[in-house]
Order: C-alpha cells, then sequence, then structure tokens
C-alpha cells in the first residue's frame, strides 16, 4: 500500500499518521498559516437553531413568531428547549417548567416528539454528506464538517457553508448557524457570533479582531469555577489571558490549563475531525408522563428499549459486552445497575434477559413508581463473524436471522412494520411521553463519548 | 504463635499461595492467607472456595498457632523484606513481623473464621510423571476457553480409557487432544472437567522431575505435588461432544518446517487486522504463501517452503490460534491435513511418538472476497 500522499488526500478517521498529524499541527499555527507549504484547514461548525423548537413551528405554523417551548408542563417538568421568542423572557433549556411559566406564562407548550426530531436529524445529516465525508456529529443538532481539500480557502468554505444552509431552509424549512474557521474551536466560536441563522468566518488574521474581546467563558475548559478563579486575577476577556505573565496563570489553573487556554486564546486548536468516533455506547431512555407501576408495564418498557438498542447496534453493525439499566423512580431517586456479559451481544433477547434480571435483583423500588427507564449497551467492539465455529450454536444463529429480516423489514417499511406482540398496545402513559431536559436520548443516535 | 522462617522462602510460597487468593470476593476472610504453625512446618493456605491451596516451609516453631493475615499486604510485606530471618508472632489480633531491623504490625483474623480447606484426599489416586503432564497440559491449555458463559468450556475434559488417558480443550473456533499411553488407575467417573485455571497453577507449581500424585472424587480433583497440595472443584459439563467434529477425510495435505511457519506468520501477521488477525494461505501444487491486506493498514506476503498434494485452495486462519497450536508443537516439522477452505483443518506433529496421540483442529476464517 502506497502511503496516503498529494495535497488532495483526504484524511481518513482513525489513521493518525505522523506526518498527517504534524502537517495539520503546523496548519493551526497562525504564523505559519500564510506559508504557502503548509496547508491551511477549512471547519465549519454547523449548529441548528432552536432545532426541536423549530421544527414544532414547521409542522404548526400557527406557532410561528410566538414564544414556543418544548417540554413537560406540570409541576415536576423540564423545558427541554425552546424558540428564541421564549429565549428573549429568559427561558432555557432545563429549566423547571413552573419557573418557565412564571417567566412566560403565555407560552405555547409542546410536549417534545423525539423520533421526529431523530428523522429530521438524520435528514440534514445526509444533506452534510453531499459536502463532504469527514462528518463529525456532535448532538443530534450539531456537527463538525472539515472541507479541507474540498474547498480552497476559508473564503470558498464560506461559499460552501451558504450553499448547505440555503440546503437545509429549501429541504427541511429550517435555518442553521455556521461558523467557519481553520480549526474546530474557531469555527465553534464563529457559530455562535450571529445565531439565529448566522454565517460567520473566523480567519487566523480575525483573532485580535474576534475572538480576544470575547469573555473568557466562552473557552472550552472554563466553567464556572475557573472562571472565577480568572476574574480574581482580573482576567475577564479571552484577549486578557495572553497578556498576564505565563506564571500567574499557571499559579491559578495548573500548568496543563494554563497552556490549554492560551493556545486556544491565540486560536489554536489542532484537533482533527473524526468523522467516525467509535461509538463507546447506544442507549435510549424515555421519561413518563404517569409513572408505570405495574410489573407488565414495566416489563414491556425495557422490552422496547432493548428492542430499540439492539436494532440499533445491528444497524451499525456493533456487538456490547456491558447491559446496563437505569431507573429514576417518583420521588427523583436514580438507579443505575450494569452486568458485563460473558460474550458481547446485539441481539434483543439476550439484553432484555440481562436488563430484567437487573431490575428484579438490583433494584428495589419500594413503594415508587418507574418515572424514567433508560437501558444502553456499552463495551463496544465490531461484529465479527468470520470465524467459524466447531460447534454451531443453533439457537444462537436462529436469533440472529430472525432479527436480521425484522430489521430488513423495518429498514424499508418503518419501524412499526414489525412489533412483538407483547408490545402491540400501547400503555396509556406513554402516549404523552415527555422527553427528559437534559438527556436527549430517545431513539437517539448512538451517544458517543 | 511464634515462629521464625527463612525470607526467600517464606516470599517464594506466600506468592505461590497468593495467586489463588481471590481479587474480588464478598466473603472478606477470603482476602486473607491462613497461617499454621506446627511441629516444624508452617502452612500457608489460600482459597476462592473453588480453588485452594496449601503448601509448607520448614520453620522454627517456638509456639505453634493459627491465625489470618491480610493477603496482599502481607505478601507486599515479606517481599520487601531483607533475605534473613523473619521472625513471625501474634498477639492479640496483631500479627508482628521482624527481620533485621524492621518491624512490622498488622492485623490479623481469626483463624476460624477461615473455610474449612482439604489437603489430603481419601480416594485411591494414579502418578503421572511431572514431564508428562506438563508437556499434556502445553498440548491442550491454548485451546481452553475464556467464556464464562459455557463453563464446560473453560476446563480441559479428562477421558480415562482402557489404553491410557486423553486431554481435550476446545473454545469452539479450534480444538486440541493429547493422549497418555499408560494406563492410569482410573477413577469412578469415565471422564471429568478440570478447571483450565487449575491446570494452570499445576503447571507452575510443578516441579520438573518426579511424580504428581492425582486424586479425583466425585467433584473434586486432587494434585499432590509434594510440599504443595492443590484442590479444584470439577466443572459441571456436559463438555460437547466433539468426536462427530472431528474429520476423516481430510486428504489435502501440506508439511511444512514448524519452526519456518512460525516466523513468517509472525512477520506476516504484524499488518492483520488487529480484531480478526487474519491471514490468508495460498495453497498452490508447487508453492505456499502467507499473506495479509488490511485496508487502511497494509499489505504483507511471504513464500514458505511446504509440501502440499492438494488442489489449489486459499484459506483463512486467525494468526493468533495458529501461532498457539505451533508452539503447542514439538517437532521439527508439522502436518495439515485440509479438505476444504471452510472445514476444519486438522494439524499434527510429524515423527511424534506414534503411542502419544497429538493433535489439534482449527477452523478457517472466512476470506472476505
Amino acid at each position: 500500500m502506497t502511503p496516503p500522499s498529494g495535497a488532495t488526500e483526504i484524511r481518513r478517521p482513525g489513521i493518525q499518521a505522523g506526518p498527517l498529524c504534524m502537517l495539520d499541527r503546523m496548519g493551526a499555527q497562525p504564523k505559519k498559516s500564510s506559508a504557502s507549504t503548509h496547508r491551511s484547514r477549512v471547519i465549519l461548525h454547523l449548529d441548528m437553531d432552536a432545532f426541536y423548537a423549530a421544527i414544532e413551528v414547521r409542522e404548526n405554523p400557527e406557532l410561528a413568531g410566538k414564544p414556543l417551548i418544548i417540554g413537560h408542563r406540570g409541576p415536576r417538568g423540564v423545558v427541554s428547549t425552546c424558540s428564541y421568542e421564549a429565549r428573549r423572557f429568559g427561558v432555557h433549556s432545563a429549566m423547571p417548567s413552573v419557573t418557565a411559566e412564571r417567566l412566560c406564562p403565555d407560552a405555547s407548550w409542546r410536549p417534545g416528539r423525539m423520533s421526529l426530531y431523530v428523522e429530521v436529524s438524520r435528514r440534514i445529516r445526509r444533506l452534510f454528506e453531499a459536502f463532504t465525508p469527514l462528518i463529525e456529529p456532535l448532538s443530534i443538532d450539531e456537527a463538525f464538517l472539515d472541507l479541507t481539500g474540498v474547498t480552497a480557502d476559508l473564503e470558498a468554505g464560506r461559499r460552501a457553508a451558504l450553499e448547505l444552509k440555503q440546503r437545509i431552509r429549501e429541504k427541511e424549512e429550517l435555518t442553521a448557524s455556521v461558523g467557519v474557521a481553520p480549526n474546530k474551536f474557531l469555527a465553534k466560536v464563529a457559530s455562535d457570533l450571529e445565531k439565529p441563522d448566522g454565517l460567520v468566518v473566523i480567519a487566523f488574521a480575525d483573532v485580535p479582531e474576534m475572538l480576544w474581546p470575547l469573555p473568557i467563558e466562552r473557552l472550552w475548559g472554563v466553567g464556572p469555577k475557573t472562571a472565577e478563579q480568572l476574574h480574581k486575577r482580573r482576567i475577564h476577556k479571552i484577549g486578557d489571558l495572553l497578556h498576564v505573565p505565563e506564571p500567574t496563570l499557571r499559579g491559578a489553573l495548573g500548568a496543563r490549563s494554563a497552556r490549554h487556554l492560551r493556545a486556544l486564546a491565540r486560536g489554536e486548536d489542532d484537533r482533527l475531525v473524526h468523522s467516525q468516533r467509535q461509538a463507546k455506547s447506544i442507549s435510549e431512555e424515555r421519561t413518563y408522563a404517569v409513572d408505570l407501576t405495574e410489573a407488565d408495564e414495566i416489563d414491556r418498557a425495557l422490552l422496547q428499549r432493548a428492542e430499540a438498542v439492539g436494532c440499533e447496534l445491528r444497524r451499525h453493525g456493533l456487538v456490547g459486552r456491558t447491559v446496563q439499566i437505569k431507573v429514576r423512580t417518583g420521588d427523583f431517586t436514580t438507579w443505575t445497575r450494569s452486568h458485563t456479559l460473558p460474550a458481547p451481544t446485539d441481539l434483543t433477547e439476550v439484553i432484555v434477559e440481562t436488563a430484567r434480571h437487573l431490575f428484579a435483583e438490583r433494584i428495589d423500588l419500594g413503594d415508587q413508581g418507574v418515572r424514567l427507564l433508560g437501558l444502553g449497551v456499552s463495551g463496544l467492539e465490531p461484529v465479527d463473524r468470520s470465524q467459524s465455529t466447531l460447534f454451531p450454536d443453533e439457537q444462537g444463529e436462529r436469533a440472529r436471522r430472525l432479527a436480521r429480516t425484522t430489521d430488513a423489514l423495518r429498514a424499508r417499511l418503518g419501524p412499526d412494520a414489525v412489533v412483538r406482540a407483547r408490545l402491540l398496545r400501547t400503555p396509556r402513559s406513554e402516549e404523552e411521553d415527555e422527553h427528559d431536559g437534559d438527556a436527549p436520548l430517545a431513539s437517539s443516535p448512538p451517544s458517543v463519548d | 504463635m511464634k515462629i521464625v522462617a527463612d525470607q526467600a522462602k517464606l516470599s517464594q510460597k506466600l506468592q505461590a499461595v497468593g495467586a489463588v487468593v481471590p481479587t474480588k470476593t464478598t466473603l472478606t476472610i477470603l482476602s486473607n492467607v491462613l497461617l499454621q504453625a506446627e511441629g516444624d512446618q508452617l502452612k500457608l493456605t489460600a482459597t476462592d472456595l473453588d480453588l485452594s491451596m496449601t503448601t509448607s516451609l520448614p520453620a522454627q516453631v517456638e509456639q505453634p498457632g493459627n491465625v489470618c493475615v491480610q493477603a496482599r499486604r502481607f505478601i507486599e510485606i515479606i517481599r520487601a523484606l531483607p533475605q534473613a530471618d523473619v521472625k513471625l508472632s501474634v498477639r492479640a489480633d496483631t500479627v508482628r513481623i521482624q527481620c533485621g531491623k524492621s518491624d512490622f504490625k498488622i492485623k490479623g483474623a481469626d483463624s476460624d473464621e477461615y473455610p474449612k480447606v482439604t489437603d489430603r484426599m481419601k480416594e485411591k489416586g494414579f502418578a503421572v510423571s511431572a514431564g508428562t503432564l506438563n508437556r499434556m497440559i502445553d498440548r491442550v491449555g491454548h485451546a481452553v476457553s475464556q467464556d464464562l458463559s459455557r463453563v464446560a468450556l473453560t476446563g480441559v475434559l479428562w477421558e480415562f480409557e482402557k489404553s491410557g488417558f486423553s486431554m481435550v480443550a476446545t473454545d469452539g473456533s479450534r480444538l486440541s487432544k493429547t493422549s497418555h499411553p499408560e494406563k492410569v488407575a482410573s477413577p469412578a467417573a469415565a471422564e471429568i472437567i478440570v478447571p483450565g485455571k487449575a491446570l494452570q497453577h499445576v503447571q507452575r507449581l510443578m516441579h520438573d522431575e518426579g511424580d504428581v500424585k492425582i486424586t479425583v472424587s466425585d467433584s473434586y480433583i486432587g494434585f499432590d505435588l509434594g510440599d504443595t497440595f492443590l484442590h479444584s472443584r470439577l466443572l459441571e459439563g456436559p463438555f460437547p461432544n466433539y468426536r462427530p467434529v472431528i474429520p476423516k477425510n481430510n486428504q489435502h495435505k501440506m508439511t511444512v518446517e514448524r519452526d519456518g511457519l512460525t516466523q513468517a506468520t509472525k512477520r506476516v501477521s504484524i499488518l492483520a487486522n488487529t480484531l480478526t488477525h487474519q491471514i490468508k494461505m495460498a495453497l498452490r501444487p508447487d508453492s505456499v504463501s502467507l499473506s495479509v491486506a488490511t485496508p487502511d493498514l497494509g499489505e504483507a506476503q511471504e513464500d514458505i517452503v511446504a509440501a502440499y498434494n492438494g488442489p489449489e485452495m486459499d484459506i483463512g486462519f486467525n494468526a493468533n490460534f495458529l501461532l498457539d497450536i505451533l508452539k503447542s508443537i514439538d517437532s521439527d516439522d508439522v502436518e495439515f491435513d485440509l479438505d476444504q477452505a471452510d472445514t476444519a483443518a486438522m494439524i499434527h506433529p510429524v515423527n511424534g511418538k506414534e503411542e502419544e496421540k497429538f493433535f489439534c483442529l482449527l477452523m478457517p476464517l472466512r476470506l472476505a472476497e
């Protein structure tokens, strides 16, 4: 095999070849960006504007221009997300619904339809694919795209971003904010500058003017604690970080963080866009509008979660070793329990059996009902069936064939084309299921982290 | 209890029993070693309830007695001491360790709490020479499964027959069987499944010479290694019925020099997929070559000197499994008996001692087209 070479070579994920890393690192240095021998990168960060709320407005045009809150109204609900109109009243995600109701009494409320949002997210991701294969999704409504080698420079990147925004508007009637920059950090900062429907380019040359006046809280890795430490030393803006003596910063943050923050303040960030980040777990969870109390209801909920996770594992060609369940009871006690299987699996039957066992043996509900039920599989590895066996496992083989068939039918005819008999009747409490604001994972794509 | 023992000897013996102490246990007493001083011996015991080990070393016993000490710390201390006499004394629940100028006091536990551990079995046993036992375990050990969902496969099947006794191990993808020609006084059961882990311990503790006395009861097996006794629960069957999968008609034979094939496999597999470890063996009437081609990584190929009498065939193997097998064979040449690219290969020594039957089966990897 010949080593990757040539300026148009697209970096493949997972290969961290020395020379390419070197190239990227040097490309990220502002002082070298102008040198023609080093290729400067073109990175896009795209962030959908108030994603869930915007989809709801699209589906219900009468909501347009009015404050809209996605979440479950009621004494114990939380705000999942809200429209820009509601944000003006101070409403934000993860806020208790009662607070939001007080701040914005006239807002319309919608419970949230996760499966619809996931579907839209997938379609938008397909639009990205027309631009570059190097896509790193960060969440359901946010992604990095690496256009290096596809576009000549940042200006061409800006034109591509415009085109992408246009396509999203045409196909999905939604707006996105995009940042274009030579690295991930600057691109992310840029996408946030003119939200909603923004398009901002930050070149290295713009760093003093555009980055330095921003508050230090905008830097990745600066949380409230670090911010407090920095404020004490009169460091308020990103530019201030470069004006304080290095030892002062080291004293406040430690050598590693000091070095890291100073690099960011100079606009340097050499991380690559990883298109296929190796998923570490696949999980699904759901909060119920009415607590589940019947053993049968809970068991069917477990089966539903297991079916969704199993299907997702098989779709990605993965098998996992550890099954975890998460249960939140009506009094907000949260239990997580996990079990590691002797051999990795992608079979719904094995996952649900393990989950049932965990639920029965390791969780004590007391007199509480189940408010939230989640199930995940971690310890993932790509499935490998190339090794044939001396003693075929006939039962497992049958289950696998059946899963292949039902998965194929669902892919062709929709998720409800084949439903387990046990899941045919939808329990009343699930009809208006609400999604938990801080964990948007229901039928989510593999959670990566 | 009050005794004096040699540091080096004590440390060595402690590390041997320490290997049995479970790292995770709900029964805290099991994280201890039991010390028993009597006569002119110090006896050390460790168990995880399935596997137990007792071993003795000479000691000056000034005052006999028993005590339990937390194994990990105790072993660490004894190992770190200078090579000199170690004095152990127990007062109330404190164990004092003195050696040269060092002086340690650690908390002990009541020896009565320690589970009862067998160090002799009443059943009639049989003896196998250490060399033979070691060789047999080497030959089958690599095929023992690590998959705890099929417990029987984590053990080695011992079959007692008129003509001698055999060991068989398989993890589903490979199988090894070796037979011992001497007739042994067979136990009541015609076959037993001995945990692979127990055999690993036996191998580590075994002396190069002499015999190992083996005793089998209904659900236990005991290994008497002179100064050490290992007692293990047998595994529950059934062991898979392996006889039908042994190929009878593998007529295409390839003979190859074992060391040459080992070295070539090691080289070529550097570029093998880290998940499948797949290498391809291309068999041609006049040549045999090994190759790998892993996307994103690279390609490697090497021709090997081999004699092959069959038709053209490309067959894939897991390189690690192949290397394990080649390592377990001790003849200069090995023979591969093949049928199809998707059926088991039988691999065995050439010019091995006829009466010591030994072969391995290896299922091929499906080659991606």
